[in-house]
């Protein structure tokens, strides 16, 4: 192992690290409504209804045809509202907004354990007048 | 000899006429329906947005990407000036003074929390080459900082972000009121146009070129111990390779947003730091391809820097060696040195990426001359369309030769190629004999830059 071999590897090393793994511009993703993400809506998310939110221990209980799925909400997870249905202006959210009986959609980060769903982001849908919808 | 030469050029005008009738239709959902598909939603849906298409700043005779030339001729009602038009994007839509005077492009890539404050300004990247330029082992690189797509970040999803970024009507940004998103087999299409054009590979490096200068700017690109250019641009692409290592297109933190004197910064506008990569962003952007550098103008994500020569001077800068980039290169450098070169080897670089532009241009030329005379007359608005970017090709070369002082003589038979070509548009009674012509001035102008071999 020479100095010369180190500071490759450390080249290397530096420039997979800024490589990133996340891609997605989370910016735009935030407009388009719920199952319409483009190739990951019906391959890479969860699409059914909040069956259960545990805000103490930020974990949320989804429900689909295949079963309830324990969704992870992290301090990285960012929750957009969903208010295409309104014709309004999508929004930011918090775990707030995660109510029973809503529709969302859960991107998972990837990472997860097998039980267990961590979320790079979720989209509740907002579909009738309330308080999340005037925000 | 006039009237022969019309009987003689009227004989294949019927002849075409008459096979037009019988040409088998093409299978539906070919690769080539889809390409042609893509093409026309690229440059023609609006997707019920502000009137901007994909096209609008990607324009097919300005290399798929504008600047403030070919902006400062477009007409005021253009839909690339919606925001002077629209009150409702009058405001934190674009800025129209740095678009105007620096072709520079408003993007909310950190959210649209705070539009008055929160953005960035970009120039256009021309969308040349997408094959050989997205991929790297963690998916597809799009837009400036490899980040541009919403879905799952690949090139097909590009155009879902675009539409709510760009095309939007109101600042409201709501699907189905401000604009419609793509559809699925639009995004199809969209992704198979954009792979389709420009080159559908790397050239392979060196080329025996004939050009004192740029063969000696080619042996300094190549050179890892003195331009070093060719680690993180292999073959002059966007391909990134390390001891070895293929890191496909990669993302770097080079140092541009620290160049003093920026354009754009140089005026009262609000122009926020921009860092790239992520939200918040680590700094980096996106490698991009060099073949079609000389006549993409201008440069780096902020188009910093007008000219090719700049550009390649910008890595001799303070900016560059002091950037995480710039260090660790010279980190690898026996004598500890980042790029260090000298202005006549400046100019040599950059006179090789002006000839590996315009031998680029040359072969799509010819790529587009012969597609024309492939097709039947009743293809007239195709035809037409591929010889008048055949004209656009020959001005880019003739533009990027002559704009350094390079081999004269193929200029000249530029030139000829270019007038031929018009010809050719003007004349269908002559058009494949003027097509013939201009592709053989093409050749003999490849000829005088490049060895037949390479």
């Amino acid at each position: 192992m020479n100095i010369q071999y180190f500071r490759g590897t450390i080249l290397i090393a530096f420039i997979i690290f800024n490589a990133s793994l996340a891609h997605s511009q989370r910016t735009t993703e935030m407009y388009i409504p719920i199952g319409q993400s483009p190739g990951l809506s019906g391959k890479n998310t969860l699409v059914g209804f909040i069956r259960k939110v545990d805000a103490k221990s930020l974990l949320i209980v989804i429900g689909d045809a295949k079963g309830d799925q324990q969704v992870k909400v992290t301090k990285g997870t960012k929750i957009w509202l969903d208010r295409s249905q309104l014709k309004l202006t999508n929004q930011e959210g918090t775990l707030a907004d995660c109510k029973e009986n809503i529709l969302a959609e859960v991107k998972p980060t990837g990472g997860e354990k097998k039980d267990q769903m961590i979320a790079e982001w979720i989209k509740v849908q907002i579909s009738e007048i309330g308080p999340a919808s005037e925000k | 000899m006039r009237t022969k030469l019309i009987t003689w050029g009227f004989i294949p005008f019927l002849f075409n006429l008459t096979v037009c009738k019988y040409s088998p239709p093409k299978s539906p959902g070919s690769p080539e329906d889809l390409i042609a598909k893509g093409k026309y939603l690229f440059f023609q849906e609006t997707f019920e947005g502000n009137g901007r298409t994909c096209g609008t700043c990607h324009r097919a005779e300005r290399n798929l990407t504008i600047d403030s030339t070919f902006i400062a001729k477009l007409p005021k009602d253009d839909p690339l000036f919606v925001a002077e038009f629209t009150p409702e994007l009058k405001e934190n839509f674009e800025n129209p003074k740095l678009m105007r005077e620096f072709g520079l492009i408003l993007e909310n890539l950190d959210g649209f929390g705070d539009l008055k404050n929160k953005f960035v300004m970009r120039g256009v990247p021309h969308t040349l080459a997408l094959k050989t330029s997205v991929t790297s082992p963690q998916g597809h690189r799009t837009g400036w900082s490899g980040d541009g797509a919403p879905g799952d970040g690949s090139i097909r999803s590009f155009a879902t972000g675009a539409v709510i970024q760009h095309f939007t009507k109101t600042l409201n940004r709501v699907p189905g009121v401000d604009f419609r998103l793509p559809r699925e087999d639009e995004l199809d299409a969209l992704e198979a146009f954009q792979l389709s054009t420009g080159r559908q590979e790397d050239v392979e490096l060196p080329l025996s070129l004939k050009g004192t200068v740029p063969k000696r700017g080619q042996e300094i690109f190549l050179d890892d111990t003195l331009g070093k250019c060719n680690i993180c641009h292999v073959n002059a692409g966007a391909t990134t390779i390390v001891l070895g290592r293929n890191l496909g297109n990669a993302n770097l933190n080079t140092g541009v947003e620290n160049l003093p004197d920026q354009p754009a910064r140089l005026t009262k506008e609000l122009v926020p730091a921009d860092d790239g990569f992520g939200r918040p962003g680590n700094g980096t952007f996106n490698v991009p391809p060099l073949v079609e550098a000389a006549d993409t103008g201008p440069f780096f994500h902020n188009n910093a820097i007008e000219t090719i020569e700049g550009a390649v001077g910008f890595y001799d800068g303070e900016s560059f060696n002091n950037s995480p980039a710039g260090r660790l290169l010279a980190q690898n450098d026996p004598k500890k040195s980042g790029i260090e070169l000298d202005g006549t080897q400046i100019v040599a670089i950059a006179a090789f990426l002006r000839v590996l532009n315009a031998l680029e241009n040359i072969r799509q030329s010819i790529e587009l001359l012969s597609n024309s005379l492939n097709k039947r007359i009743c293809k007239g608005k195709e035809i037409k369309e591929n010889l008048n970017q055949a004209v656009h090709e020959a001005d880019d070369s003739i533009r990027v030769l002559s704009g350094a002082g390079l081999h004269p003589e193929a200029v000249q038979h530029l030139e000829k190629a270019r007038k031929l070509t018009k010809r050719a548009i003007g004349n269908p009674f002559f058009r494949r004999k003027f097509t013939r012509d201009a592709i053989s001035e093409q050749e003999k102008a490849r000829e005088l830059l490049v060895e037949r071999s390479s």
